[in-house]
């Protein structure tokens, strides 16, 4: 709904009962009456509000309402209030006044016909009212459009790094793909060759830990995949459960001896034992690992360090690699989404890790901090409150 | 009488995924080719001057540099300008094709590879 603007109406005479006449006659609920005894208080008053109308009588002492009217129409702001005469004189001064070309002018006749009045006020207000809601509604359709705007830009943003984000899994879900289809085409070569030598139990072995790591690869993907599409929607939870984190870390190791030895580096466990607490291992879990994937990542072979401690209020496990390091400027926003390190090259991966893992440190009630220097390698702690 | 050529063909790799790497060459072995594989482009040049292999097997997104820069270098020194380039990448974009052929490559292969597609395009060579 529209709210209906007040009319201001501005009426002049050197006459106070004149004055309180035509203000009784032209009183509604819509308007507000302001009454000047001359020009110059006229002319405060129009300095101080915004006129709707103007009824001026012509025959004043000192300014007369012709000279009013023209300096009201010499001024931007007062240049297009419509303005009513009165005046006592014959219908031959109605072109005394050289103001006609701006605003509207209209002309009553002493004595004043009250319907005549009435009907020419009514026709000026409602012009008045009519004009300032088609402003109202302009405005608002300024702002509407800016808004609209914005959000197009927004989502052309979103659907742009959606894209980018769907290439980009596309992209690293074909480099295990690509592996285990070669390994598949060498097989079936093989076992067409009828060259059985190739699938000695030995091979066989090493066959299914390699393709393993290639569909682990894989389901990693998609899981963080999943997981921020859920983090973006507010839906990502955790189950906790009772967990041996001491446990946890010397499986997660255990298991990423292997890759550490392969990229020519190695991983070293200084733990506490028996250091327990309700917390989700899966997720936990994923947070060691994809910080024990950047560290052998970015460590440049050297030895990585996990350290497990206990204090009074939490668990901290810190991830140590003596690598390439992150420079100052770059410790908040290896954090961000689609974000990774100063090296560029460094193409691998979807750049959510650190974005999932510190959300999942969060979701803990935790935290996920980095502490480096260049050159010199990172160290990255993840501290889970005691439950 | 006239001699059979038992020269195998060689054949350079140059990935940085040391899985991707090994099958690949396991591939190539078993296809009769003399591969050869680096895991850097720094390493991928080097080899590639040495060992002089008839084509390389370029995988684009590498650690230490891009591979269209190793394209680029190798394009620049005598020895490289002829051998047969073949880019290798996960993007499957038209764009990335184009940057391949820019580069210098002389073909462009989307992972997964097709073993038979390439073994009948080195055998054409």
């Amino acid at each position: 709904m529209l709210i209906q603007s007040v009319a201001k109406i501005l009426i002049v005479d050197d006459l106070p009962e004149n004055l309180q006449a035509l203000a009784k006659v032209i009183e509604a609920n819509d308007r507000e009456i302001y009454q000047a005894m001359s020009g110059d208080t006229a002319l405060e008053l129009l300095l101080e509000h915004e006129f709707a109308l103007a009824i001026l009588d012509v025959m004043m002492p000192g300014m007369n309402g012709f000279q009013l009217a023209e300096l009201m129409r010499s001024t931007e702001r007062t240049r297009h209030i419509p303005i009513i005469f009165v005046s006592a004189g014959g219908k031959e001064l109605n072109y005394a006044f050289k103001g006609y070309e701006t605003g509207a002018v209209d002309f009553l006749h002493k004595p004043l016909d009250i319907s005549a009045v009435k009907s020419k006020v009514n026709v000026f207000v409602s012009l008045y009212q009519k004009t300032s809601q088609v402003k109202h509604q302009v405005v608002a359709l300024e702002r509407s459009q800016r808004e609209l705007n914005h959000t197009q830009l927004e989502l052309q943003k979103a659907l742009k790094m959606r894209d980018d984000f769907m290439s980009m899994v596309a992209h690293e879900l074909r480099t295990p793909l690509n592996t285990l289809y070669l390994e598949a085409q060498v097989r079936g070569l093989k076992l067409s060759q009828g060259d059985t030598s190739a699938f000695t139990l030995e091979k066989l072995s090493s066959m299914i830990e390699r393709d393993g790591r290639q569909i682990q690869n894989m389901a990693r993907l998609i899981s963080d995949m999943v997981d921020v599409t859920q983090i973006q929607n507010g839906k990502l939870s955790i189950r906790p459960s009772h967990t041996d984190l001491s446990e946890l870390l010397h499986r997660i190791v255990a298991y990423f001896s292997p890759q550490a030895e392969i990229a020519g580096s190695s991983v070293v466990l200084t733990i506490e034992e028996n250091v327990t607490g309700v917390w989700d291992e899966f997720r936990v879990e994923q947070i060691i690992i994809n910080l024990l994937t950047n560290a052998l990542r970015y460590g440049e072979g050297k030895p990585i360090e996990v350290i497990l401690v206990k204090t009074c209020e939490s668990a901290e496990i810190s991830v140590r690699d003596r690598g390439v390091g992150i420079a100052p400027t770059e410790q908040q926003r290896i954090f961000e989404k689609f974000e990774r390190g100063g090296n560029q090259s460094v193409r691998e991966g979807l750049g959510i890790g650190l974005y999932i893992a510190r959300h999942l440190a969060a979701v803990h009630n935790g935290t996920l901090m980095v502490k480096s220097t260049l050159g010199e390698g990172a160290t990255f702690t993840l501290k889970l409150p005691n439950v | 009488m006239t001699a059979i050529s038992e020269v195998k063909r060689k054949i350079l790799v140059i990935e940085d995924n040391v899985d991707g790497a090994e099958s690949l060459w396991k591939a190539l072995d078993m296809l009769g080719y003399d591969a050869r594989v680096a895991l850097n482009g720094a390493d991928g040049l080097q080899l590639a001057e040495d060992f002089r292999p008839e084509a390389i097997l370029l995988d684009v997104g590498l650690p230490d540099m891009g591979g269209y820069q190793v394209a680029q270098q190798l394009r620049a020194t005598s020895w490289g300008k002829n051998i047969y380039l073949i880019a290798a990448t996960g993007w499957s974009q038209f764009e990335a094709a184009e940057i391949a052929y820019r580069v210098g490559c002389d073909s462009h292969f989307i992972k997964p590879i097709d073993l038979m597609k390439l073994d009948k395009l080195i055998k054409s060579l």
